[in-house]
């Protein structure tokens, strides 16, 4: 084939559909979450625009184009305008990098460091963040925008550490290799229970979603690092957000939950199995990694509407005291069984001796970590009386 | 899982003696945040890691590790107890002086073992990153170390000072480094010596900036002549022990770190101008640290002037590197642990506003009112200045005869007579301590268990090889040999 | 069309070099610190692309990851903390910038001419800088049968294997004495930077921490009398 088409046009093709149907999920995502807090609230949600008010999806975006668009007058205007575009870049770019279904059909490249990659790529939306805080010139956006900072950099320790334990389980750094071999032996999420929960604690702090939404919390900031913006360019830190979660719900599926396969120790839908059905397994499979993404996305919902929001402290505890070492034990303990029970041949089959120990651990150790945060502190902290201070 | 072995066997045993270091300081720092009511042990438990980290020498493993990048022979193990014995007699001083001003941290010695871990690596890296890195390690150990008072102004300027000067020192040789790697495509110093073995080898341009730039590196970190105004404000400022101890173990590291690149360039040295510069810098040395240092009234910018001198003789025997050579730097780096950390030492007990400096007038009349630790002074200068029967002599001999043998017999004069002339300034000191009448308002000598306990050791160590050196001659030959015999 | 695709990694080097060099540049010129640090990015992405360019992707990828991700974010947040909008205008040009100017040209002229041509360029990109990579693998000794022996394969250079196996194998020491490099870096900072808690401070620090606090006056005054 024609090396142009092969590596320039191919390629973006199939870039463009994964950018059509992401931007499709991510303003339907809009309307789902807001019937779905209707729901879990006990309230309606919207319901004018079209039947269960469907076409808001539309509303939206045409009620974000037609608005004025207001630069505040004392704003830093390059960093101003930068802010919002920043992160859509990386989060559109990390599309490409994740496989949706068998590939090379439904994953648009292929490179043997893509999770690296896309561990990079999505470190680098803070900026947009940090940027729009900044050049907002506006307190309550500086506010969150440091906030932000601090702890984006502190959730993507245990982020990238938790990573390492599925790594050495599977051997590789690509997202295919970490599918299949899923497929063929069992979900990560089992073998790997205390890295799925704190990937899954990270993503949300990495989103700043609630329970982790400092940056942008209503109540103390107004809103945060995007007070101070409107209509389109609003619109663009929304989609920024939306983008960056969907691409953490898709890491989540291809790294803990067997990606676009449904098998288990080589049974089922592997993708041998889905490749042999030609371009509709492919399809399935793809079906598949999208219901389970969907699924995540729901969780995030729900978080949202079920839990109350950290103190700046308590956030900081979490990050650094019971994620960083969680993550160090769990790649600590998984080394130690990869290289000391690796499977074993017992009466003629094989039995992942070390995957089970780590299942049973990671269990016991996550129940154990949700007692010892859940508990009530002995001694609360004292509160500064403003009388005192004044003194001081 | 495909077990494969990947590591050479024993390669444990061959870093024995680091990670005891490193997992000692780690306990230490631990110790101290956890038993805060026990931090008077924490000074005994850094030397009882100390001599385990000695005694762990009897299993390390000889031979060459990981990939021809790290080397454990005879000749580390002298250093590493050259190493060591600095560690264990900066943190007997230190126990002392530490809880006199009032410092308390078990991370001042934690720091300490860490140093002498980066030290530990660069004697025994055979590539140049390892070396680096060692460097780099042991430099941020002496930044801390030198500002641990941070109350004091001269300790913070002391610290700021090496700061700046280490951190370019550090580029120097990374500059350095970098090009030696283009030229000969590798870090490793024995590709390296088989690259400068080649008979067609061209010396490059290239090469004599690669070498000047890593000597003027390597200069600053040894504090040889032009390289040197660091060393006497950093010396004056920073807490008595430590000046002690830099003024000698690292010197000892880089000096070690040095032979093994010069020998690598072995082949290709007559025919460059190479060791021209390290000639001119070992005489600048020589008479820029001798001639300054009889200026000198403050006791500790005179052993840094009088250490600048000292490198001087050490670098003329590595001007050609044979057995002698090697030998008589190892020797000459214990014996200069002993004698300069012994004075160091007295120096550190004088209890006084560690702000101002420590003159001969504090230590007027010494002999008199405390007659132990005036002789350790004594003792001390009369080995720096080579006096038989001390240690000093011996080496200083050793240096000196190995640098005649191998031709250098301008250079090794010129370090004779600057070495004669050192005598004065180093005996001022003992007619200070007997001649002298004491001051009104003297200042008080306040040594614990601990520092007698260093200075007995550094007396007996001299007096030891001064009169019988002949084992360490041979433990140090043989292990010379072994290091050039590849 | 075929001269194109020839031509097309030249093509881009020079583009993302050229952005590269001038955003360095501009790092220095600017004088609003976030600018400086916007542009420090910029450099360090187009850095990240040379050396995917170089087939080196694990290298690129680390790049983006722990300088743009990782250390960019906390200078942006140094800088913001102290939020400073615009350095004071001063002259850009030294008194001394003749000089400086002058060696600066004469060090830049000295490393052309030494730096003999083609000393960095290498005919097999990572090959032979990475030659030291070899796989042991076991098999069955030759000398005594029976036993296992391991013999050195020199093996396909992946990417990121070929960094893991330099790393773990021969520069295993320099790795892990990085790591403690960095703990002495932060356990110095703290030893030079700690100080003691003031009035308010007291008033609203955890009962642990007082705790604490007033051991250490108690050793020190044990200590001072």
């Amino acid at each position: 084939m024609n090396p142009w088409m092969l590596y320039l046009v191919w390629p973006l093709i199939k870039f463009l559909i994964a950018f059509v149907i992401v931007q499709v999920i991510v303003a339907a995502m809009n309307w789902i979450e807001r019937r779905v807090l209707g729901l879990i609230q006990a309230r309606l949600g919207p319901n004018r625009v079209g039947p269960w008010g469907l076409l808001q999806i539309v509303a939206d975006p045409i009620k974000f184009l037609l608005k004025e668009d207001i630069v505040p007058s004392s704003a830093e205007k390059i960093a101003y305008f930068l802010g919002p575009m920043l992160p859509l870049v990386p989060a559109f770019i990390v599309f490409c990098l994740i496989p949706f279904g068998p590939p090379p059909t439904f994953a648009v490249t292929h490179t043997n460091v893509g999770l690296l990659l896309i561990l990079a790529l999505t470190s680098t939306g803070v900026y947009g963040i940090i940027l729009g805080g900044w050049a907002s010139n506006n307190k309550y956006s500086l506010m969150g925008g440091l906030r932000s900072a601090a702890q984006m950099v502190s959730y993507e320790v245990p982020f990238g550490l938790s990573i390492v334990g599925v790594l050495m389980l599977c051997g590789s750094l690509d997202l295919v290799h970490i599918i299949n071999y899923q497929a063929h032996h069992v979900w990560n999420v089992f073998p790997q229970l205390i890295a799925a929960f704190i990937f899954f604690v990270s993503m949300n702090a990495e989103n700043n979603r609630t329970p982790f939404d400092l940056p942008e919390a209503e109540s103390e900031l107004v809103a945060g690092y995007h007070t101070e913006y409107s209509a389109m360019k609003f619109a663009f830190f929304m989609l920024a957000e939306y983008s960056a979660m969907l691409v953490n719900c898709c890491l989540m599926v291809s790294l803990f939950l067997g990606g676009w396969t449904l098998a288990i120790g080589g049974y089922g839908l592997t993708t041998a199995t889905l490749k042999s059905m030609g371009f509709m397994g492919g399809l399935l499979g793809t079906v598949i990694f999208v219901v389970k993404v969907m699924t995540f996305m729901m969780i995030y919902i729900w978080f949202r509407a079920t839990f109350p929001r950290f103190r700046f402290d308590q956030l900081m505890d979490l990050g650094w005291k019971w994620m960083i070492p969680l993550a160090l034990i769990n790649i600590f303990v998984t080394g130690i069984v990869v290289l000391a029970a690796p499977e074993m041949i017992i009466n003629g089959s094989v039995v992942p001796v070390g995957e089970t120990i780590l299942a049973v651990a990671g269990a016991a150790t996550v129940a154990l970590t949700l007692f010892l945060i859940m508990k009530p502190r002995a001694h609360a902290p004292k509160v500064i009386h403003a009388s005192r201070v004044s003194e001081a | 899982m495909n077990l494969t072995p990947l590591l050479e066997a024993h390669w444990i045993n061959a870093i024995l003696p680091e990670l005891v270091l490193c997992i000692g300081g780690m306990f230490l720092i631990l110790f101290d945040a956890f038993a805060p009511k026990a931090r008077s042990l924490t000074g005994p438990i850094a030397v009882v890691i100390f001599i385990l980290c000695a005694w762990s020498q009897r299993f390390v493993a000889v031979g060459t590790f990981f990939g021809g990048t790290y080397e454990v022979g005879g000749i580390t193990r002298v250093f590493d107890i050259t190493f060591v014995l600095a560690g264990i007699l900066c943190t007997l001083l230190s126990a002392d002086y530490l809880e006199r001003e009032g410092i308390t941290g078990g991370e001042f010695y934690a720091l300490l073992m860490w140093g002498t871990v980066g030290m530990m690596m660069m004697a025994k890296g055979l590539d140049l990153l390892i070396i680096i890195l060692g460097l780099e390690l042991l430099s941020i150990c002496i930044f801390v170390l030198l500002g641990f008072q941070r109350r004091l102004p001269v300790s913070n300027e002391a610290s700021l000072k090496y700061f700046l000067m280490g951190a370019f020192a550090t580029g120097f040789i990374l500059y350095g480094t970098a090009l030696f790697y283009g030229a000969t495509e590798s870090t490793n110093i024995n590709v390296m010596a088989r690259w400068f073995a080649n008979p067609d080898v061209t010396i490059t341009p290239l090469l004599t900036v690669a070498f000047v730039l890593l000597m003027a590196g390597f200069g600053f970190k040894l504090a040889l002549a032009p390289f040197h105004p660091w060393a006497p404000d950093v010396y004056q400022g920073a807490p008595t022990p430590v000046a002690g101890w830099l003024s000698v173990a690292p010197k000892a590291a880089t000096l070690i770190a040095l032979i093994r690149i010069f020998h690598a360039m072995g082949p290709v040295l007559p025919q460059t101008k190479w060791m021209t510069i390290v000639a001119w810098l070992a005489v600048l040395s020589m008479i820029i640290g001798n001639s300054v240092a009889i200026a000198q009234r403050d006791l500790k910018r005179m052993l840094a002037y009088s250490g600048i001198a000292q490198v001087g003789y050490m670098t003329i025997a590595m001007l050609t590197i044979n057995e002698d050579a090697v030998a008589s730097i190892a020797i000459y780096t214990i014996v200069y642990a002993l004698m300069n950390l012994g004075a160091f030492g007295v120096i550190s007990m004088l209890a006084k506003n560690q702000n101002d400096p420590q003159t001969l007038d504090d230590i007027a009349g010494l002999g008199w009112r405390r007659p132990f630790h005036a002789l350790a002074l004594a003792v001390c200068m009369f080995s720096l200045s080579g006096l038989p029967p001390t240690g000093g002599f011996v080496s200083k001999f050793y240096i000196f005869r190995t640098a005649v043998q191998s031709g250098h017999t301008g250079i090794a004069l010129i370090g004779i007579i600057t070495s004669i002339a050192s005598v004065y300034y180093y005996l001022r000191v003992v007619y200070y301590l007997y001649m002298k009448e004491s001051a009104e308002g003297q200042t008080r000598i306040d040594g614990g268990i601990f520092a007698t306990g260093a200075l007995a050791i550094s007396i007996i160590g001299i007096f030891l090889i001064g009169i019988w050196p002949t084992p360490l001659f041979h433990a140090a030959s043989y292990a010379a040999h072994l290091l050039l015999a590849r | 069309m075929e001269q194109l695709t020839a031509s097309m990694p030249l093509i881009v080097f020079v583009m993302i070099g050229t952005v590269a060099v001038a955003s360095s540049i501009l790092v220095v010129a600017m004088r609003n610190p976030v600018h400086s640090a916007l542009f420090l990015l910029l450099t360090f992405l187009c850095v990240a692309v040379l050396f995917v360019m170089q087939k080196a992707e694990f290298v690129g990828a680390v790049q983006v990851l722990v300088y743009a991700g990782g250390i960019m974010v906390l200078f942006l947040f140094v800088v913001m903390l102290i939020n400073v909008r615009h350095l004071p205008d001063e002259r850009v040009l030294s008194n001394f910038w003749k000089g400086g100017f002058l060696v600066g040209l004469a060090v830049f002229a000295l490393f052309v001419t030494m730096v003999r041509p083609g000393v960095y360029h290498d005919e097999n990109p990572n090959k032979s800088k990475l030659s030291t990579v070899r796989d042991r693998v076991a098999i069955n000794s030759t000398k005594n049968p029976g036993r296992l022996g391991h013999k050195r394969i020199t093996r396909h250079n992946v990417n990121s294997e070929a960094v893991a196996n330099a790393l773990y194998t021969d520069y295993l020491v320099p790795f892990e004495v990085a790591s403690l490099f960095l703990l002495v870096a932060m356990i110095g900072a703290i030893v030079i930077g700690k100080r003691e808690l003031s009035a308010v401070e007291e008033e609203t620090a955890p009962d642990y921490m007082l705790a604490r606090v007033e051991t250490e006056r108690e050793i020190k005054e044990a200590m001072s009398a």
